[in-house]
């Protein structure tokens, strides 16, 4: 296929035949999803009723996401396509609509979900890691369902009882997540990130949250940002500052040396899960494994504080 | 019908399909481009200014940036005004310090550049640059992977009304520019010809260097800004110089040289692309960027020009290549 005049003479033919579609009443909708954090709500509530494709993998920076040519094929080639939205796919926001313009369905989850008044900006710039709170993406699965229904109606009644399943499974890890931080002392609730990704977690529950940079991974810490979280760092003796598996290590290290360097030892509290799940896997594992690395450092001499799985 | 990544053809794009929806107008806009950088650049390298368009091309940075913050938009207008005053400051710069300044016009050049596109990132710092979709990466690396054509699947759709609504534009409007670059060379051309040569000379037959070098640096700087999309800032720059640096290697003649050089970046276009979209995945297993790919085939291109004449001026057979 490296010669396009080939190609074109090659497939004249085919193209008579491509114009109809005659197994798109019996094929599988096919179902694109951006991040892992939607595609492994999709895939459960999908079961085998619909195929499921992720475009950024588990350890990819969704601000940082080129697309390739063979992102944008099957970006064109799917029935669905499920993104996030709040401006999390950078530039690629304006394919997705293009995309949307030629007849695909594309839905932006995270915009759908979150009502009016739950929304976090940081000035004009909305927040766009909707996931964090669980409480409000246990709503996704419901989503998922219905925009699958209209594809399979036949499979309506298998598609909404996984869907609920799914919300209880999410609203029950909520929960546990909730009780383990009402143990934390009030003193110990602050969580020291690299970017400004756990707004919605924090707001959930009742952390205080400080990051280095801003809400995208681009731009770099300003020195004047990193003395003034130095100053709180010192000021409130807080434990633990943590990485992120997506965001470099730099700016972090600079905080805990300038701690130090004013007697205040500032441990790194371990790698969080913020714009994809890692090495934790899926988007439950990932929460369960922000909270344990987040307990287990924030609670540092307080023994009978639980870390909860 | 189980599988994930094998799923039955549907609306995947296949065969002649593919090519319209996923390849055609990316290969149109990189060789446009392409073609189009080569053939003014030709002029700049001939004139000894290829630093110019290097200039040029990351001091357009702070006019997009305000730009994009007077009007919200990224829309090609307002874009394009802001580029273009932000270039004709730079130039204006380079021209005052080379004069006042008392240094070489190649350091006033890297002073003003620098302090430009270094103003430009502060601008985007400063104004939570890091929220909108316009980011330095984007500048300078381009995106020709989704210049996506939803192409219809039937001849008669082909044909129907409103069919050709969904093209994106950068496409086209690469390729008015190639036209209108080509006509304004054609028209111009004993005039781009005595001034290259001997600026004096065509001043006493009453010929205006200025303006002809001002119109030149006018469709540079049009060529730069729309090339963004289609191959970035960075890789503008090696198209602007390796095809016609590498066409003064192979010819004297300055017809020839003009010629060959837009023959040699519309090949890296084509070849660049197709090497990146059909020809790695056959060897990488998946499709690689492509307008780095032409950026470093221009250069590929330089280099085998540059090892051919020093063997053939070490074997005594070519005349020396300082003076067309």
């Amino acid at each position: 296929m490296a010669h396009p005049k080939l190609l074109l003479c090659l497939s004249a033919l085919a193209l008579s035949c491509s114009g109809s579609d005659p197994a798109s009443a019996d094929r599988q909708p096919r179902v694109v999803c951006t991040t892992a954090m939607i595609g492994d709500l999709a895939r459960e509530v999908a079961g085998d009723t619909a195929s499921v494709t992720t475009l950024f993998g588990p350890d990819m920076d969704p601000h940082l996401f080129r697309p390739t040519r063979d992102d944008v094929k099957v970006l064109m080639g799917a029935d669905l396509v499920l993104y996030n939205g709040l401006h999390l796919e950078g530039y690629l926001t304006e394919a997705l609509e293009r995309v949307g313009a030629s007849g695909v369905e594309v839905v932006a989850v995270a915009e759908q979900v979150l009502l009016e008044d739950e929304l976090i900006s940081d000035g004009a710039a909305p927040d766009p890691h909707v996931w964090m709170d669980p409480s409000i993406w246990s709503r996704v699965p419901a989503l998922i369902a219905g925009e699958l229904t209209e594809r399979r109606p036949d499979d309506a009644t298998a598609l909404s009882a996984r869907a609920t399943t799914m919300t209880a499974r999410l609203t029950r890890a909520d929960q546990r997540f909730e009780a383990s931080f009402a143990e934390l002392p009030r003193a110990h609730r602050v969580l020291l990130t690299a970017h400004d990704a756990f707004q919605y977690f924090g707001r959930r529950y009742d952390l205080e949250v400080r990051g280095i940079q801003g809400v995208s991974t681009t731009s770099e810490a300003s020195l004047s940002h990193i003395e003034a979280l130095v100053e709180i760092v010192v000021e409130r003796q807080i434990p633990a500052v943590f990485f992120e598996s997506t965001v470099s290590e730099r700016s972090v290290k600079a905080l805990v040396e300038g701690a130090r360097a004013l007697g205040q030892d500032l441990q790194i509290g371990g790698v969080l899960h913020a714009d994809a799940p890692g090495s934790a896997e899926t988007y439950e594992g990932m929460l369960a494994s922000n909270v344990k690395t987040i307990l287990g450092a924030l609670s540092v001499g307080f023994a009978d504080a639980e870390v909860t799985r | 019908m189980n599988a994930t990544d094998n799923a039955p053809a549907g609306a995947i794009p296949q065969g002649l399909h593919e090519f319209l929806s996923l390849d055609m107008m990316p290969l149109i806009a990189v060789t446009a481009s392409a073609a189009t950088l080569a053939l003014l650049g030709s002029f700049l390298v001939l004139r000894r200014q290829a630093m110019l368009g290097d200039a040029i091309a990351h001091s357009v940075l702070p006019g997009l940036v305000v730009a994009f913050l007077l009007t919200g938009s990224r829309a090609a207008g307002p874009m394009f005004l802001g580029a273009a005053l932000a270039a004709a400051c730079s130039g204006a710069a380079i021209g005052v310090i080379t004069r006042y300044g008392r240094v070489e016009r190649s350091a006033a050049i890297g002073l003003v550049y620098t302090t430009m596109f270094a103003l430009g990132v502060l601008l985007l710092e400063l104004n939570g640059g890091a929220n909108v979709d316009l980011d330095v990466d984007c500048v300078l690396s381009g995106q020709l992977e989704l210049m996506f054509w939803s192409a219809p699947t039937t001849w008669s759709a082909l044909f129907a009304e409103g069919a050709l609504a969904g093209l994106p534009v950068q496409p086209l409007r690469l390729l008015g520019l190639l036209f209108l670059s080509c006509a304004t060379v054609t028209l111009g051309w004993p005039l781009l010809r005595a001034v290259a040569f001997d600026p004096a000379f065509a001043r006493s037959r009453g010929l205006r260097p200025a303006s002809i070098t001002a119109g030149l640096m006018a469709l540079t700087i049009l060529a730069i800004v729309l090339s963004f999309d289609a191959v970035g800032s960075i890789l503008a720059v090696a198209l602007l110089t390796c095809p016609p640096a590498t066409a003064r290697l192979l010819t004297d003649r300055m017809r020839s040289y003009v010629l060959l050089s837009v023959g040699l970046g519309a090949a890296a276009g084509v070849l660049g692309y197709l090497l990146a979209t059909q020809a790695a995945p056959l060897l990488l297993g998946a499709s690689v960027d492509a307008s780095g790919t032409v950026a470093a085939l221009s250069g590929v291109g330089l280099a085998l020009a540059a090892a051919h004449t020093a063997r053939t001026r070490a074997s005594g057979h070519a005349p020396s290549p300082t003076d067309l």
